[in-house]
């Protein structure tokens, strides 16, 4: 029997990220794949990042992880969203190559040291004595392991849906994996069940491109990863048009072979992801929707119309694809399809991504209840670094939802657990503003060498930033502005509101109307590439927020930090409500933060808790 | 202070001394357990089970025997003042008989509750908000018609829908601005900034109209203090009287009778008041009066408001110009002129202050000077009683901060809806404290504490 340290169950982007972690942390790590060409498959859309996820994707590469580096190298179009926004909502999406991501994917992996890829289906988790042992595959061959990961994604008895037809897949094309939920099951942990659908996919040169609106890549292009100089490629450009009155009224011809309206499909979907036919019915105002048609590849043929996912039968794709300006000579590569799948709710694992049923059982991505390649790869990453740090003895990797949008979504997911597909927002996120893409780095980058994760070169790169960054908040602060002629003149010149009166150059910083710029009032900035200069002056003109923010922190800081034990027992703690007993008994919160935040929690019910724990205390 | 509510607490309800009646109240989750043994009701036996909102007549007995006779009821939670289980007893008013009843339920496994804590239950069982519970404080401390409706306003939630009312704005305006930002590539139609702009600054307008009513609010709390300054002779200890309705300050027709100040509460048009005599402000004062005189002046610059009173039957004199200067300095002044009865031979020098003409001698213009008397406490709305009134600094306090967070996300919108969105989640943070949602031991200890036991 093949024994390793760390097993990781599945390539998408939660097992790249784990399998990576485990092994560069200097664990001998196996990834097991049912198909060594599927690692790194984008099952939906071809783009990374957004708002919310763009962060999460920051994050990763600060603390040494994978996905920000392969989308640049892999990436076909680049763009500022919200760039007319404040700095602490600005995302970068980037379309992916898919064929090329998949590809640099699997070159990181194999030029990762520790690291095998085993082809193979995991069918059955070995545990004794709650703890995990191993696994069994397909085969009959038995791998040991002191530690599983299981990132299955969506294929933990997934069945396709496609009008009223089923097959059963994990995802087009691609078998399901029928064991595993039972192997679960047996392990003591509860499933649930979710859906999520993806859009037909469009042949290219079936597309009359002129009745579209052109949506070019931003030049330059913005990299997703702080480590990339310069992005050299060509962008591709994606298109826009529009669904239509007489595009809605064929969807609705279809709802009587609708799995969705036909209460086939059990699953909930995602609220905020919802198919064009949800979208008919949630809003019957609206007479037409948006759709953007994104390459997949440059070395292939195929469209993914972004904003009509459905599963309605096929003729009625076929017919409502049509109606669309721009669409009415299309092909069909591939139609469209819901998938539902078993998850794991995520109540029933520790904010280290560690199963509370077994120790040494770690899930991450599509399988603990999240969607999104950003929020599955976010938690392998951390799934990867707790497994290491356990299998070496290490204390535990949490993340808090003050430094990291990927310790706002574990412990979203781990205190409150979740109804739907769960995906990120900026809105989950409390200090937002002092949580930003731009200094993901400054949060992160610390953690990820005290971890081993992030290399030397790459920290040496991070410590230089930050030293050009600091010294020019510091000389902005120190400078001011004079209305002599020749500033006026130069205000004026660089489109700049004027000054009245003699102003400290960071309080003028201040204003909405003033942006830091070159060859201007700002003295020398030729020592600063255009995202130092972005960083300053976000820190300069947020300055009072974040202040206003970070006390906010601390003072939660107290509470919130106080621990709770792992093993404590709930139930039957008096004065608590027996649903609440309950709730915290299946969350087993490791800090007071974390069991004030669990829903139906009130103060009273905390302060029993703390009187709990003090009284208890006394008595041993 | 103490937050478990687990163990059952028990106190005396009503306040100390002889009365017809005294109630002691328990709480807690053995409420029915400790209680019921020590009852034995007419046709049944010690310990039968109460039925919960039943109405029992029966002995209360002690370990040495029967206590006194009593009338009990049992409610069972969730329909209870706590929440929890409760029995209340009540026996004869007696001192001595209630103390044996209390330590009856004390040694059967109660606990002597702590001031406030039968309330604090209540609102940690969620039944009531913060605020409600210092509505209740503040009832059961009313000394005036207007503060009990005050405070009955605020036990009753009326500051709280209020809030409620704002918030839910709030709510309104951060889904449209936390949309924008999430969803920058789909056609969500948002709010314009106008819109929103304009949402803000009506709910905090709506604060504003709160934060305005805290003087009158704090009045009717705390009741007013109203000093009447004027020349020798005016009528001032006349007037007093007379507000009074008893003879409680020497009138004389000597000027310089009233020497020193005179401080006497009543209940004027619902509002708790003291009023403040002083003596007659002498141009040529002698060594005593001259004391007096500064003693005057002292009253009326510490007073909440300021009578001048002027004799209408005589012509204006210097002195009057000084009374005057004073009473315009007051923030809350009234000019009263009185003897309407007598020849008017004054001459009102200031066109911008209407004097109130009155004559305490035959009790004309007294109800008109008390309309204006109340309404120093209620402000135009205040005095509508559906408009909640704001009497606790702390809330005061918290809309102050409020009402500031969201003019500062009205002026930020164009800046930066992510800049708004944050100011508006700080105002979500203050209703919290509002509430009670969001608590300091600090905060609770400091409104419980000035419960009474019982209550
Ligand atoms: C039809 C569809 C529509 C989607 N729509 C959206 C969307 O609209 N928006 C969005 O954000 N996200 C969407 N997603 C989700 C997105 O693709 C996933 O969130 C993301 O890929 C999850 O990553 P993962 O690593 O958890 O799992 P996956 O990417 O699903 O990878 C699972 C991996 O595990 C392997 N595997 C499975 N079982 C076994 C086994 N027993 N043994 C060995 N290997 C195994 C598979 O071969 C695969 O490599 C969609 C996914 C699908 C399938
Ligand atoms: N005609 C008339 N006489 C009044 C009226 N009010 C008071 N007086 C008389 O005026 C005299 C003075 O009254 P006080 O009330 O003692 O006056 P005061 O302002 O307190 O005087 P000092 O204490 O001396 O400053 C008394 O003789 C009163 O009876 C009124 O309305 N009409
Ligand atoms: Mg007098």
């Amino acid at each position: 029997m093949k024994r390793f340290d760390v097993i990781v169950a599945g390539g998408g982007h939660a097992g790249c990220e784990a399998a990576h972690a485990a092994a560069r942390l200097g664990c001998a790590t196996a990834m097991v794949v049912t198909d060594r060409l599927s690692i790194a498959r984008m099952s939906c859309n071809p783009a990374i990042g957004g708002p919310g996820k763009s962060q999460i994707v920051r994050e990763i590469d600060a603390l040494g992880g994978l996905m920000a580096r392969v989308t640049d190298r892999a990436g076909l179009q680049w763009r500022t969203l919200n760039g007319a926004k404040g700095a602490a909502v600005r995302a970068c999406r980037a379309q992916a190559d898919t064929i090329e991501y998949e590809t640099a994917m699997r070159e990181e992996l194999a030029a990762t040291p520790n690291l095998s890829i085993i082809e193979g289906t995991v069918k059955d988790i070995l545990a004794k004595d709650g703890a995990v042992r191993g696994v069994l595959l397909l085969s009959g061959d038995e791998l040991a392991a002191n530690a599983v990961i299981l990132c299955t994604g969506t294929f933990l008895n997934g069945l396709l849906h496609t009008g009223l037809t089923q097959t059963p897949g994990g995802r087009v094309g691609e078998g399901p994996s029928a064991h595993l939920s039972d192997s679960l099951k047996k392990l003591g942990l509860t499933l649930g069940r979710l859906k999520t659908g993806t859009p037909a996919r469009l042949h290219k040169d079936s597309i009359n491109w002129d009745a579209a609106q052109e949506q070019p890549g931003d030049t330059p292009p913005p990299p997703m990863s702080y480590f990339t100089k310069k992005i050299g490629r060509e962008q591709l450009p994606c298109h826009i048009t529009h669904t239509n009155a007489r595009t809605h009224e064929i969807i609705r011809t279809g709802f009587g072979r609708s799995p969705l309206f036909t209460g086939v499909i059990q699953g909930v979907g995602p609220r905020y992801c919802p198919s064009i036919e949800d979208k008919v019915v949630r809003f019957p105002e609206r007479l037409s929707h948006h759709i953007f048609l994104e390459p997949v590849s440059r070395h292939n043929d195929e469209i993914y119309p972004n904003g009509i996912s459905t599963s309605l039968p096929e003729d009625i794709q076929d017919e409502f694809l049509r109606s669309i300006p721009g669409l009415e000579e299309v092909k069909v590569i591939r139609y469209g399809y819901a998938v539902e799948y078993d998850f794991v709710p995520p109540t029933q694992t520790y904010p280290t991504l560690e199963s509370k049923a077994v120790g040494g059982l770690y899930l991450a991505g599509q399988i603990n209840g999240t969607s999104g390649y950003e929020e599955a790869a976010g938690q392998g990453l951390l799934a990867g670094i707790n497994a290491a740090r356990k299998v070496r003895g290490e204390e535990p990797v949490i993340l808090s939802r003050a430094e990291s949008y990927i310790g706002v979504m574990v412990d979203d997911l781990t205190t409150l657990g979740t109804e739907e597909p769960y995906r990120m927002f900026t809105s989950r996120a409390e200090h937002r503003l002092v949580m930003r893409q731009d200094n993901a780095d400054q949060r992160l980058c610390e953690l990820g060498r005290i971890i081993g994760l992030l290399r030397e070169e790459q920290y040496r790169e991070y410590r230089e930033r930050q030293g050009r960054i600091q010294s020019l908040v510091k000389r902005l602060r120190g400078e001011f502005l004079n209305p002599t002629p020749e500033t006026m003149t130069l205000l004026r010149n660089s489109g700049l509101p004027p000054v009245e009166m003699s102003i400290g150059i960071a309080q003028y910083m201040k204003r909405p109307d003033v942006a830091l710029k070159r060859d201007s009032v700002f003295g020398d900035l030729a020592a600063f590439d255009d995202a130092d200069i972005e960083r300053a002056e976000t820190e300069i003109k947020y300055e009072g927020y974040i202040a206003r923010q970070n006390r906010w922190i601390e003072q939660m800081g107290k509470i919130e930090n106080m621990p709770l034990e792992k093993e404590m027992n709930y139930i039957g703690i008096s004065g608590l409500s027996v649903e609440l007993q309950q709730k915290l008994e299946k969350v087993k919160p490791l800090t007071f933060g974390r069991a004030s935040r669990i829903a139906g929690m009130t103060p009273a019910a905390l302060s029993i808790l703390m009187i709990h724990l003090k009284t208890r205390g006394r008595n041993v | 202070m103490r937050m478990n509510l687990d163990d059952t607490i028990a106190a005396i309800a009503t306040p100390a001394g002889e009365g017809g009646l005294g109630v002691i109240r328990v709480s807690g989750p053995s409420a029915h357990r400790i209680a019921a043994p020590l009852f034995f009701r007419k046709g049944g036996k010690p310990g039968d089970p109460l039925e919960s909102h039943r109405l029992y007549f029966g002995t209360l007995l002690g370990a040495a025997g029967p206590v006194d006779e009593v009338c009990v009821v049992y409610m069972r939670s969730p329909r209870s003042y706590t929440r929890q289980d409760m029995v209340e007893i009540s026996c004869h008013g007696s001192p001595a008989v209630l103390r044996r009843a209390l330590n009856t339920l004390l040694e059967a496994g109660a606990r002597m509750a702590e001031p406030g804590e039968f309330t604090k239950r209540a609102f940690l069982s969620g039944r009531i908000d913060l605020s409600q519970a210092e509505g209740i404080i503040d009832l059961i401390k009313a000394r005036s018609e207007g503060a009990a409706r005050a405070a009955f306003g605020l036990m009753q939630g009326g500051l709280s829908q209020r809030i409620e009312a704002v918030r839910q704005k709030l709510v309104w305006t951060l889904s449209h601005l936390e949309a924008s930002i999430d969803f920058p590539d789909e056609e969500f139609i948002t709010a314009t900034d106008d819109e929103l702009r304009k949402t803000l600054t009506e709910a905090a307008r709506r604060l504003d109209i709160l934060i305005k009513s805290y003087d009158g609010g704090r009045f009717l709390k705390h009741g007013l203090s109203l000093a009447i300054i004027g020349k020798p002779n005016a009528g001032k200890s006349s007037l007093l009287n007379a507000l009074l309705e008893e003879e409680r300050a020497i009138v004389a027709e000597i000027p310089g009778t009233t020497r020193d100040l005179i401080r006497a509460e009543g209940e004027l048009a619902g509002l708790k008041v003291e009023l403040i005599d002083t003596a007659g402000l002498n141009p040529a004062p002698d060594e005593v009066e001259a004391e007096g005189i500064r003693r005057a002046l002292k009253a009326a610059e510490g007073a909440d408001a300021v009578i001048g009173l002027f004799d209408g039957a005589r012509a204006w004199e210097e002195s009057d110009t000084k009374v005057l200067e004073v009473l315009k300095k007051a923030r809350l002044h009234l000019a009263v002129i009185n003897k309407a009865d007598m020849p008017q031979l004054i001459a009102w020098p200031d066109a911008a202050l209407a004097p109130v003409k009155i004559s305490v001698k035959e009790m004309r213009g007294l109800d008109q000077l008390l309309t204006k008397i109340a309404a120093f406490a209620h402000d135009a709305q205040a005095l509508n009683h559906e408009e909640p009134v704001v009497t606790r600094a702390r809330h005061r306090e918290i809309f102050c901060r409020i009402a500031g967070d969201l003019r500062r996300a009205a002026d930020e919108i164009a800046a930066g809806r992510e800049l708004a969105a944050a100011s508006v989640w700080d105002a979500l943070e203050e209703i919290k404290r509002f509430t009670g949602e969001s608590y300091t031991e600090e905060v609770l200890s400091a409104i419980f504490d000035e419960f009474c036991v019982g209550k």
